[in-house]
């Protein structure tokens, strides 16, 4: 897409990094393993382009971390280092020649040491809604100037490389209600889990189950259903940041994965959740009003899999349903009652 | 298909999938894109047998992750 410079500074997207970095994690691609649609890809940019390295760089908040990279065994450099952090900022390509009469670029580690990048020309991997989550970019290792022809052509790549990317989050997004599907939830907590076991990060589980839903479908049909489906979802995600995601686990059962929040937090949040969720009334004839139950599992040394942690916050929420519903109960409250 | 009280349903096993919207702009978008990319690749001078072979990797790989999409749509 070409943009005239005019109105480069009022394309508040490029400026927007908070709702950059959304849309990279919409995606939810960070730290999964390679894919070979992603390195058929690099191999052929390799091939056609005549490079030594080719990456896919997803730029985090503070790192840039590689989908695909051919010629290169890193797998992320931190940000402030990284060529496409530039690249992200602008709506066309950025091509360097020589990196070493690049004023920004001469002094960077990744050109005075390893690998040594000489000439780079990247492209930003922009989302249809305008955002640059990342560049497919190439480099070599000697001063390179690269034609206009080589340049449309990572430019066709690119929008392939982004292809992928959406085909992948449309798969992992449930089409009634917007959150992801079980299956992509379920990878969100995996990531969590290891970054929990790495970093001691401290996250929450909260399962939200619709109570009496089987009532509601039973007496005014699935199309009321659905609207209480999507109703609920709409205001679960009201209630998260940006950072925390929304899944359904499957029928009127549903995943909050809080990251990095200390358990007083979740507590008050998901029982805001629950009181706008009792005094909603959802648009229909006649008006539905729904109520919900959540189990909160925080995570903690024991548990050391996604079934465990499901299991901990499924176990809260039976005992939130026994004892009466609508209400939020936390993994440890199991215990005591359990004891009791 | 004798014997076969629904030939149509073997025949397509995606008969009864709906495709989201979402996932239809989304096949346009990736038509859209091959075609760019045979564009540009031939505009570079490079030849037929590598462009079909380039074009043929990349339906492959989309393909392959779309059944997986399609299949995933229809639990």
């Amino acid at each position: 897409m070409s943009v005239p410079d005019s109105s480069l500074q009022d394309d508040f997207k490029l400026q927007d990094e908070a709702g950059r970095l959304a849309a990279l994690h919409r995606y939810a691609v960070l730290d999964t393993p390679n894919e070979e649609a992603f390195d058929r890809i690099t191999g052929l940019v390799k091939s056609v382009l005549g490079v030594p390295i080719c990456t896919v760089a997803l730029i985090d908040a503070d790192r840039q971390w590689f989908k695909s990279c051919v010629g290169l065994s890193n797998r992320e450099t931190s940000r402030d280092i990284s060529f496409c952090t530039h690249t992200i900022m602008e709506r066309e390509p950025l091509h360097i020649p020589d990196a070493k009469l690049d004023a920004r670029f001469a002094d960077n580690p990744l050109v005075n040491g390893d690998p040594h990048i000489r000439s780079y020309l990247g492209v930003p991997l922009a989302t249809p809604d305008g955002y640059n989550v990342g560049s497919l970019c190439v480099i070599d290792d000697v001063p390179r100037s690269f034609r206009q022809d080589q340049i449309e052509i990572l430019k066709s790549f690119a929008a392939l490389v982004v292809d992928e990317l959406e085909l992948r989050r449309i798969a992992q997004t449930d089409h009634l209600t917007g959150a992801a599907t079980r299956r992509g939830f379920t990878l969100e907590m995996e990531k969590s889990l290891a970054r929990f076991k790495r970093a001691g990060h401290p996250t929450a589980l909260v399962m939200l189950d619709i109570d009496h839903f089987k009532r509601v479908n039973d007496t005014y049909g699935h199309p009321a259903g659905d609207l209480v489906l999507r109703a609920v979802a709409s205001e679960a995600m009201a209630q998260l940041r940006q950072a925390d995601s929304l899944g359904r686990l499957g029928g009127e059962e549903f995943g909050i994965l809080f990251q990095d929040i200390e358990i007083e937090h979740v507590r008050t949040t998901t029982e805001r959740l629950r009181v706008c969720l009792e005094s909603r009334s959802i648009p229909f004839e006649p008006p539905l009003k729904v109520t919900a139950s959540f189990g909160i599992a925080v995570l903690d040394a024991d548990v050391n899999t996604v079934q465990d942690w499901l299991a901990l916050a499924d176990e809260a929420l039976y005992l939130a349903k026994r004892t009466g519903r609508n209400r939020c109960c936390i993994a440890s409250d199991v215990e005591i009652t359990a004891n009791r | 298909m004798a014997g076969c009280d629904k030939p149509e349903a073997i025949l397509d096993p995606f008969s009864d999938l709906e495709i989201p919207a979402e996932l239809e702009e989304s096949l346009q978008r990736h038509r859209e894109n091959l075609v760019r990319l045979a564009t540009t690749l031939r505009c570079a001078g490079v030849d037929e047998t590598q462009i079909e072979q380039s074009v043929s990797v990349i339906v492959d790989s989309y393909k392959e992750e779309l059944i997986r999409a399609m299949k995933r749509m229809m639990r």
